[in-house]
């Protein structure tokens, strides 16, 4: 792997989920010089994501040819989340709640750990809905302070729902795993 | 309009604000539109045409032309919402006859998260041309 500092991209093994590093790690993985190889970055950084998540950027330094992957998915809902802090009591026009900084620390904490990100947005009552669209139906999850509350509709109507107060990201990150099987 | 009680067939309005794009995903509405801690509060139709439920709604949010906050509603009828097994409960008040809240039961006003999801799936949107 002549000329290249490190890779985590694998161009042969795509497929509905994809290992990937955050930016902070490519960044700490560049200033602490560390050279790896694709297949051992690969399996160092256990984290899938869906493959449309991943943002792709190459880059040609010093004689150096660089491929970087975050997930950009995450990246947006993280936005997502700094937004959500500037909201103002009745913020949906309907008395909407705003979000204490201990919510929001939780719900940061939630999509820095859940390995495939869904869609999120604010609710009226101070949570945060997660949500995923598959073939199989659809999962959402609705996180408060202290506790997430999971659903699942599956296509023909069938329902599956439970509390969770602990374990939260494990718990999360199966039930998705499950999901997309 | 009957004031003690929601027909199937009748519609009920719920206004989505520019503030968080984020309520609409491909042209789809969230769940999270009808979750709120009292119930989710909506307009009746209440004989009136859609496009005047949307106006009044559009102008109540956008202050009458004087700010701009109004992105476009959900509808959905008092039956999806009874097939959800929530509850369109009426809740006229002094500035609006065609208040009403959907409850997730006769006990308690929060719709649950199934619900609110199942409430996402039946209704529709109409969103406000740029």
């Amino acid at each position: 792997m002549a000329n290249v500092r490190f890779s985590i991209s694998d161009s042969n093994a795509l497929s509905t989920t994809k290992r990937c590093i955050t930016v902070a790690e490519v960044v700490a993985l560049c200033m602490s010089s560390v050279s790896v190889d694709s297949a051992s970055t690969y399996n160092m950084l256990n984290r899938p994501v869906l493959e449309y998540n991943i943002i792709r950027q190459n880059t040609y330094e010093g004689g150096e040819y660089m491929h970087m992957e975050f997930d950009g998915k995450k990246d947006s809902n993280k936005r997502i989340l700094e937004k959500m802090s500037s909201l103002k009591e009745n913020w949906d026009g309907y008395g909407g709640k705003s979000f204490s900084k201990e919510s929001l620390a939780f719900y940061n904490s939630l999509i820095e750990n859940i390995l495939i990100q869904p869609t999120i947005s604010p609710t009226g009552r101070g949570s945060l809905y997660l949500e995923y669209n598959g073939a199989k139906g659809m999962l959402g999850f609705e996180a408060f302070e202290k506790k997430v509350d999971m659903a699942f509709i599956s296509n023909d109507g069938e329902i599956v729902s439970k509390s969770i107060d602990k374990n939260f990201y494990e718990e999360i990150n199966q039930t998705v795993e499950k999901y997309y099987e | 309009m009957n004031d003690s009680y929601i027909e199937d067939k009748e519609v009920l309005y719920r206004a989505i604000l520019k503030i968080m794009p984020e309520a609409i995903e491909d042209g789809k509405p969230k769940a999270s539109i009808f979750m709120d801690s009292r119930g989710a509060s909506v307009d009746r139709e209440g004989g009136r045409t859609r496009e005047n439920v949307i106006e009044t709604l559009r102008n109540r949010f956008n202050r009458n032309g004087k700010e701009d906050k109004y992105r476009g509603v959900v509808t959905i009828t008092a039956k999806q919402c009874r097939d959800a097994q929530t509850l369109p409960v009426p809740c006229k008040t002094k500035n609006n006859e065609f208040h009403a809240e959907i409850h997730e039961s006769e006990s308690e006003k929060m719709i649950s998260l199934v619900k609110a999801m199942k409430l996402s799936q039946q209704c529709k949107l109409y969103i406000e041309k740029k």
